[in-house]
């Protein structure tokens, strides 16, 4: 009995799914959206390269240079909570797809 | 360490002991393979009532130990997998994938060992 | 004279990368062969280069649909080998997650073999009740699948008492819709029809070819290792396994639609026993050389085996892996014989294979 009823009320009832990109649901505020750095106090020190699981930033202290690998990424957090200066966040936006695979920040000496 | 861990010397008694563990009313868990000395060390791990109980083979570099398929068939596929990635060879397994239940003829040879 | 039929890895009702070959008389199956390797990534291999705390990511990742409890049970295994003590309200935050991960995959599950014997509106239902609980997923932890929420230590995320209502509020509605589709995979005669009888596993031969989890629940053997002496907390959540007797597929998708209810329970009782305090401690240093431990975990399709040894670095020695799918393999090609073509898929279905477990 239970099947008939719920194909019965499928008839009247709104689709439970959304019309994707005209219809968008505000991400949650814990949603792990993509990776902000900010270069100001950061003093390159590479904790965040060392802790990263898949090898995806590359940090040189002498040129200054800050690059994340957007496509080897996993979003674990793991150089958000061991940033002694806070400079790397996360934000619960959701990174736009592209055929950029390098996010590079130089900090001008 | 493991707890309930046993050492065994030779295989006759391996067979021997995992037989009677089987009598005993064990369920076969898995089967852990390490490096150890130029061989291998094999860890048989069997499960009662939630008690695991583990069972120590040394495997010296050119011996072939033997399968636990006869005992305990769901044994065939770890052994396999061990064939495939440790290069060992286990004599009389009840199905025998040759070292290729993963691997391919092209593929990386014993990336374990 | 008996043909043999590769079935599979690319299947319409089957979406897991496994062929079987299967030895047919007209066509009754009489024989089966798995042949594995489809999805082969060595990652027993792989952590060579990683630290114990990298690793856990590897681990995670291991299976789409089960990677939670992955990574619990190999921050167990890793906490058991520095001797850490982890907080109370991390053992808690660990318990609800996981059983938030196996509501998701029943119901995964329950849709997906809904869809294996031709119930296209149910998988629909099953799926759609299942995105409740991917949102409340995404919400708290910040993914809906791969969640990163525990660590070596304790947990990254904590619930906050808003996450507590929303869950709370969701499970409620969540229960009576578990009923309805109860009623359609227990009373049905359509599905009893086909699932009745089907692949029949004795008690005394689920337990000697080593299956797991709700194959071998199924099948009358009383196991589950949530009732383990190692994991002390579930007994103050009053948990209870399911068993059924029968052996066949309608046992084994009895025993998946009851843990359901189980997980409810469990999920309320947690959250009302939650304690204050800190989810995590800091875990200094590196596992001793020599050093190993073996840790255990129930996952949706079975008991899952992690063996972990240290070398004195903070790289592991070895790290071992028996999935619960690798176990009930032997069990699969035990039922198979016996039964018609048609019915494999039905029967493979059963078994909730997960390939990318399997071999890792």
């Amino acid at each position: 009995m239970g099947m008939l009823n719920l194909v019965l009320s499928n008839f009247s009832r709104k689709p439970p799914t959304r019309l994707y990109p005209f219809d968008i649901r505000a991400p949650y505020e814990n949603f792990r959206g993509r990776i902000i750095f900010s270069p100001e106090n950061c003093i390159y020190c590479g904790i965040c390269q060392k802790k990263c699981p898949p090898d995806a930033i590359t940090v040189t202290k002498d040129e200054k240079t800050w690059e994340l690998n957007v496509f080897r990424c996993i979003m674990c957090t793991e150089c958000v909570s061991s940033c002694p200066k806070e400079c790397i966040v996360i934000s619960n936006e959701r990174a736009k797809t592209g055929p950029k695979e390098y996010i590079k920040i130089v900090t001008p000496k | 360490m493991l707890e309930n861990n046993v050492e065994i010397k030779s295989s006759s008694e391996l067979l021997k002991i995992v037989q009677e563990l089987k009598n005993d009313g064990y369920r076969y868990a898995t089967m852990i393979c390490l490096k150890a000395n130029d061989g291998h060390e094999l860890i048989y791990v069997l499960d009662k009532n939630y008690v695991l109980k583990t069972l120590r083979y040394f495997v010296k570099p050119s011996e072939k130990p033997k399968s636990m398929s006869g005992i305990y068939l769901c044994a065939l596929l770890i052994e396999n997998e061990y064939q495939d990635l440790f290069g060992l060879t286990f004599e009389g397994l009840a199905i025998d994938f040759k070292g290729h239940l993963y691997l391919t003829p092209n593929s990386p040879k014993t990336p374990l060992a | 004279m008996t043909t043999v039929i590769p079935f599979g890895p690319q299947h319409p009702v089957l979406p897991e990368p496994v062929q079987l070959k299967l030895e047919l008389d007209n066509d009754v199956v009489v024989g089966a062969l798995p042949s594995l390797g489809y999805v082969h990534r060595g990652l027993e291999k792989f952590i060579d280069t990683k630290d114990y705390n990298q690793t856990l990511y590897i681990c995670e990742r291991i299976c789409g649909i089960c990677s939670a409890i992955h990574s619990i049970t190999y921050a167990r295994g890793v906490e058991q080998l520095m001797n850490v003590e982890i907080p109370e309200r991390a053992e808690y935050l660990r318990v609800i997650w996981s059983e938030l991960a196996r509501v998701q995959s029943h119901l995964l599950w329950l849709g997906l073999f809904a869809d294996g014997f031709g119930f296209e509106s149910l998988f629909m239902e099953c799926w759609k009740y299942r995105e409740a609980v991917m949102d409340i997923m995404e919400m708290t932890t910040g993914n809906r699948v791969i969640t990163s929420m525990c660590k070596v230590g304790g947990t990254t995320k904590d619930l906050s008492k808003e996450h507590i209502d929303i869950i709370l509020k969701a499970i409620d509605n969540l229960e009576p819709q578990v009923e309805n589709l109860e009623k359609v995979f227990v009373n049905n005669y359509t599905v009893k029809k086909r699932l009745v009888g089907l692949g029949v596993l004795s008690k005394q031969l689920a337990y000697d070819v080593g299956a797991v989890g709700p194959t071998l629940r199924g099948s009358g053997v009383h196991s589950d290792i949530r009732e383990s002496p190692s994991w002390s907390i579930y007994k103050d959540l009053n948990f209870k396994a399911v068993i059924e007797n029968d052996g066949d597929c309608y046992a084994r998708t009895k025993v998946r639609i009851y843990e359901l209810y189980e997980c409810f329970k469990l999920i309320r009782n947690a959250i009302s026993k939650l304690p204050a305090g800190e989810i995590s401690i800091p875990v200094k240093g590196s596992p001793a050389a020599g050093a190993e431990a073996i840790s255990r975990a129930e996952q949706p399709r079975g008991e899952v085996v992690y063996y972990v040894k240290g070398n004195g670095t903070k790289n592991l020695e070895r790290l071992k892996i028996r999935t619960p799918t690798f176990a009930n393999i032997p069990a699969l090609l035990q039922m198979l014989p016996g039964i018609k073509l048609a019915d494999v898929p039905v029967v493979v279905l059963t078994v909730d294979p997960c390939i990318s477990c399997t071999e890792r």
